[in-house]
């Protein structure tokens, strides 16, 4: 039988689905739908195509899962197949590819749609919002799906040097916000 | 190193990467540093267990009833490295066959007619096992090929 549990790494469940134990992937999805959701909405700016977005994702992830070799994380893998087929999908359905500068819909802004629980989650949201719409998702990359600099930038083609100082910022508004809060009582502790 | 350098070094590092020495000295001496940076560090890690945007119900049954009803192939579980051996063991059996005290006796019995058929069947075993390889291991070696391509 599988010892997969909650604290087992991606890479071990990946292995065991490979060997056959399809009904592992649910513990892939699990994990990953609200973050690949998120690169959906980020992309096409709407709940629908975000959806379908994050189904052909994961059964695309299903199909490839065999060309997944064990070589990097596995979260860069999905982010980066996610990225591709969300640039694939823009582009198929017409839209506007280049985001420049655009905000996303009042609705799909608002607090009660944000799945940032709590106090730092919220500063690095509004942070992000505050950034150009192409950045926003450099931000999503570091910040909730732990990649580097250099897979973000392997993944977007941003220099580098561009998300490096987006993140700087981020981070340096974290910072100031956090002093004084709740969460340096805490830490305090 | 004054206290700004040093938290703004902090905050430059890539995941994973560390401060430089000097950074790391002055944050094992300051407190107010060692405070700033445990905070940023502590909340990079909160953060990763979350994203931006929420579904509003899971989509994990979905999806893996979808992968059911695509009714995926099974999944290969054995490797390659012992397809590769099985292949080898057949060829040498075929190799060693003429050696072997039993077919001297059918060859006896039967006269020469009887190498043709034999060589064939052996030679359908051999190619049927390299086709049944090739269909279950397709993408395999298409990246593989591909791979190479790139080289």
């Amino acid at each position: 039988m599988s010892e997969i549990n909650e604290y087992s790494t991606d890479e071990q469940i990946v292995k065991k689905v490979i060997k056959g134990e399809v009904r592992l992937f649910k513990h892939i999805v699990d994990r990953y739908e609200n973050k690949i959701f998120s690169i959906g909405m980020r992309l096409f700016k709407n709940y629908d195509d975000s959806y379908d977005f994050t189904q052909e994702v994961f059964l695309k992830t299903f199909e490839k899962i065999d060309m997944y070799r064990n070589k990097g994380q596995f979260r860069f893998w999905l982010t980066k197949l996610a990225y591709n087929h969300g640039i694939n999908k823009l582009g198929s359905i017409k839209k506007d590819v280049s985001l420049n500068n655009e905000i996303l819909d009042e609705k799909s802004i608002t607090p009660d749609k944000l799945h940032l629980k709590n106090e730092i989650k919220d500063i690095l949201a509004a942070e992000i919002n505050r950034l150009p719409e192409k950045y926003r998702i450099c931000l999503d990359f570091y910040f909730f799906m732990g990649l580097s600099y250099r897979e973000i930038n392997e993944i977007t083609h941003i220099p580098v040097n561009t998300i490096k100082s987006n993140v700087f910022r981020a981070k340096d508004v974290l910072l100031k916000r956090l002093k004084g809060t709740i969460a340096e009582d805490y830490n305090e502790m | 190193m004054k206290c700004n350098e040093a938290i703004e070094h902090f905050l430059k590092l890539d995941r994973y990467e560390k401060p430089a020495v000097k950074v790391r000295i002055h944050i094992f001496l300051c407190k107010d540093c060692r405070r700033e940076t445990r905070l940023v560090a502590e909340s990079l890690i909160a953060l990763q267990t979350g994203s931006s945007f929420k579904l509003e119900s899971g989509i994990s049954n979905n999806i893996m009833e979808a992968i059911g009803a695509e009714q995926c192939p099974q999944r290969r579980d054995v490797s390659s490295f012992k397809w590769l051996f099985v292949w080898v063991l057949i060829l040498a059996s075929i190799i060693a066959v003429p050696y072997n005290k039993q077919l001297g006796f059918l060859r006896m019995h039967f006269g020469v007619n009887f190498e043709l058929p034999f060589v064939i069947v052996m030679g359908l075993a051999i190619t049927l096992y390299s086709v049944i390889y090739i269909a279950t291991h397709v993408e395999e070696i298409k990246n593989s090929v591909s791979f190479y391509d790139k080289k």
